[in-house]
């Protein structure tokens, strides 16, 4: 699976709830905002992230070995083409995961500035409250209640898009 | 194993509204997941936080026929002001702009939207609409020069003349779709000159008024890499773009569709070197004594692009081909590139040695995709080609150079209206047989009934049969 050799660089990340997990840099670099602490020399061996619990932790490392090791685009266009296959079928895998542990790693990804993730999981929840009610979306999303609109708010903007609403 | 959490874990567990706290470039990804603009709308009322963030979606993709069947006045109202109220509340310029109106509404209604559309910079528009009494549409004053303007589809189904003005220009136009409308010839020829970036161009089901005698469609477009000429409505009484002989003089061009033509004299294909993959299946509807003289056509055009890749032909072209007269003299020496080669037609006396001619011809060919059909309809009369021709005995099954090199590339087979004729099952039995590299075979049934009552039992009896390649997957569907 691993297709990085040993004596590549090591960077250690350590969870809320204190596992660490040892993984190549190559890997690590798939996270902008992991990259520039490297990048800034600000990083030491370990990372630690205080608001990433380690179930959360570990799939986005798993996500993050599995981009890391796809042939990027500017390699031959036949490769090129199973490989973003391949790339796909992992990552609709990937997101059949329950709705908490999507919130969880679209927070992690958001702090971690991953973006094939933050989009991958922003479709996903997409996909989730395609064709729901509002009260159904906000139900899945838990939306908080005392954020709700006045019913005359929520009137007032079924009125002004009555077809949308119809 | 449970461990003590620190910092501030996500606990959404206890109704922290997480979602709502993410920034407005999330909660934006997540609002065009939805692709419609009318769901996108409905999260207005979600929550405060959720109120105004549809106006900052760069597309607009509406659709009448999504509300209700027969719209009544006031909901056509409704989304007529929907349209115009999504529009100007658009905060960002527009990427895409789609809008499916029907007949609900005139014109200058229509190419008002558009005109905010364009205002809005949208580098994507594509309409469909129409006109109650197929009345004469004018081009837009907004849409003769517009610099944004990247892609353009517009479909005026079932059909409405279109006059286009003179000073047009899309200097950014990469792609053009025209679909259902009825136009002069030179006016759709225009495009391929007033677009110097012009890649694709498809002309599907369009007709010609004013048809001079034996005018043809010419595309000479330096940039083109995809042109399509579909014509699969022939209900109007005009004469169809594909109707007409056909001249392409396009260097860049990598993919050619020429659906539902009618084959002419004049199929004349220049300087297509980078041709790679061509799609040619002319109606099968053709004057008899014509045949030969197209056959002559046909394999010239077939030397024309023997460089292609991936081929797709029809019965037509093998009939055209067997009549041929230059058959022997004119046949393209090889197609040294082809590696997939797809044939949709009935099988009759000579139809396979017509398939086996250019499978000798193709030294790398990786696949073969065999679609086979009922006798031709129209013809039969004519030619014979009666059901019974469908007839094992045109397979030439005992014949063992035949046999391998048809079936040493086949990879799908897929039998088109298929109704569990014994016949029909002798052949799938012997395709499966000795066909070693098929990956799929298809029964297409278009009878429903008989589907139901059929298809389990005809299933269970292909289980059975001998297979070359044991994993060949077998599928049964109904396609009408």
């Amino acid at each position: 699976m691993s297709t990085s050799s040993s004596s590549s660089k090591k960077i250690v990340l350590k969870s809320a709830d204190n596992e660490t997990f040892e993984i190549d840099e190559i890997v690590a670099l798939e996270s902008q905002a992991i990259k520039n602490m490297i990048e800034d020399e600000c990083a030491d061996n370990v990372i630690p992230l205080g608001n990433i619990d380690s179930k959360t932790l570990s799939k986005i490392i798993e996500y993050c070995k599995k981009h890391a090791e796809s042939p990027k685009k500017d390699d031959n266009a036949d490769i090129d083409e199973k490989a973003v296959e391949d790339l796909k079928s992992f990552d609709a895998e990937f997101a059949k995961v329950d709705m908490p542990l999507i919130q969880d790693i679209l927070m992690a990804a958001n702090f971690l500035n991953i973006d094939n993730l933050i989009g991958l999981m922003c479709r996903t929840i997409a996909d989730r409250i395609k064709g729901k009610t509002p009260e159904e979306i906000r139900k899945i999303l838990n939306i908080n209640k005392n954020d709700l609109l006045s019913p005359e708010q929520e009137a007032k903007a079924r009125e002004e898009n009555s077809w949308a609403f119809d | 194993m449970k461990k003590p959490k620190r910092a501030q874990p996500p606990n959404h567990k206890n109704g922290f509204d997480f979602i709502s706290n993410m920034p407005d470039v999330v909660l934006l990804l997540i609002l065009q997941g939805l692709s419609t603009t009318e769901e996108i709308v409905r999260t207005s009322i979600l929550s405060t936080r959720w109120r105004y963030l549809w106006t900052s979606i760069p597309f607009i993709d509406l659709d009448v026929s999504r509300g209700p069947k027969n719209p009544t006045k006031p909901q056509k109202k409704r989304f007529k002001e929907f349209v115009s109220r999504v529009l100007e509340n658009q905060t960002l310029d527009l990427n895409s702009f789609r809008l499916r109106c029907l007949n609900y509404y005139m014109p200058v209604t229509i190419w008002r939207w558009v005109n905010t559309a364009v205002m809005r910079k949208a580098k994507r528009i594509d309409l469909m609409f129409f006109t109650k009494e197929n009345h004469v549409i004018k081009w837009p004053h907004c849409l003769v020069t517009c610099d944004s303007l990247e892609s353009l589809r517009l479909d005026l189904y079932p059909h409405s003349f279109l006059v286009f003005p003179d000073g047009m220009s899309f200097p950014a136009l990469r792609f053009l779709e025209l679909n259902n409308i009825i136009a002069k010839l030179d006016m759709v020829e225009r495009f391929t000159k007033i677009c110097p970036l012009l890649e694709e161009l498809c002309l599907i089901d369009c007709f010609i008024t004013y048809h001079k005698l034996g005018e043809i469609l010419s595309i000479t477009c330096s940039k083109l890499k995809t042109l399509r000429i579909h014509q699969l409505n022939n209900d109007f009484y005009g004469l169809g773009i594909a109707n007409l002989g056909l001249k392409v003089s396009c260097p860049d061009l990598e993919l050619l569709e020429c659906v539902g033509i009618e084959f002419k004299d004049h199929f004349i294909l220049e300087n297509v070197n980078s041709l790679k993959k061509a799609v040619i299946l002319p109606q099968r509807r053709f004057i008899r004594n014509e045949i030969s003289k197209l056959g002559d056509t046909i394999l010239k055009v077939l030397v024309g692009i023997s460089h292609v890749e991936s081929l797709s032909l029809n019965f037509s072209i093998i009939l055209f081909m067997d009549a041929a007269h230059g058959l022997i003299r004119d046949f393209p020496a090889s197609f040294p590139n082809l590696k997939k080669l797809e044939i949709t037609t009935t099988i009759c006396d000579y139809t396979l040695n017509v398939i086996i001619r250019i499978i000798r011809c193709s030294p790398i060919l990786e696949s073969l995709h065999l679609i086979i059909l009922e006798a031709v309809e129209g013809n039969t009369l004519n030619y014979g080609w009666e059901k019974e021709s469908y007839g094992p005995e045109y397979w030439a099954l005992d014949e063992v150079q035949t046999r391998e090199i048809l079936t040493r590339h086949l990879k799908r087979v897929e039998f088109l209206e298929f109704d569990g004729l014994k016949q029909k099952l002798v052949i799938a039995r012997w395709l499966l047989k000795y066909a070693n590299a098929l990956e799929e075979m298809v029964f297409s049934w278009c009878n429903e009934e008989m589907y139901h009552e059929m298809s389990t039992v005809t299933m269970n009896q292909v289980a059975k049969f001998y297979k070359a390649y044991p994993t060949v997957k077998l599928i049964t569907l109904l396609k009408y």
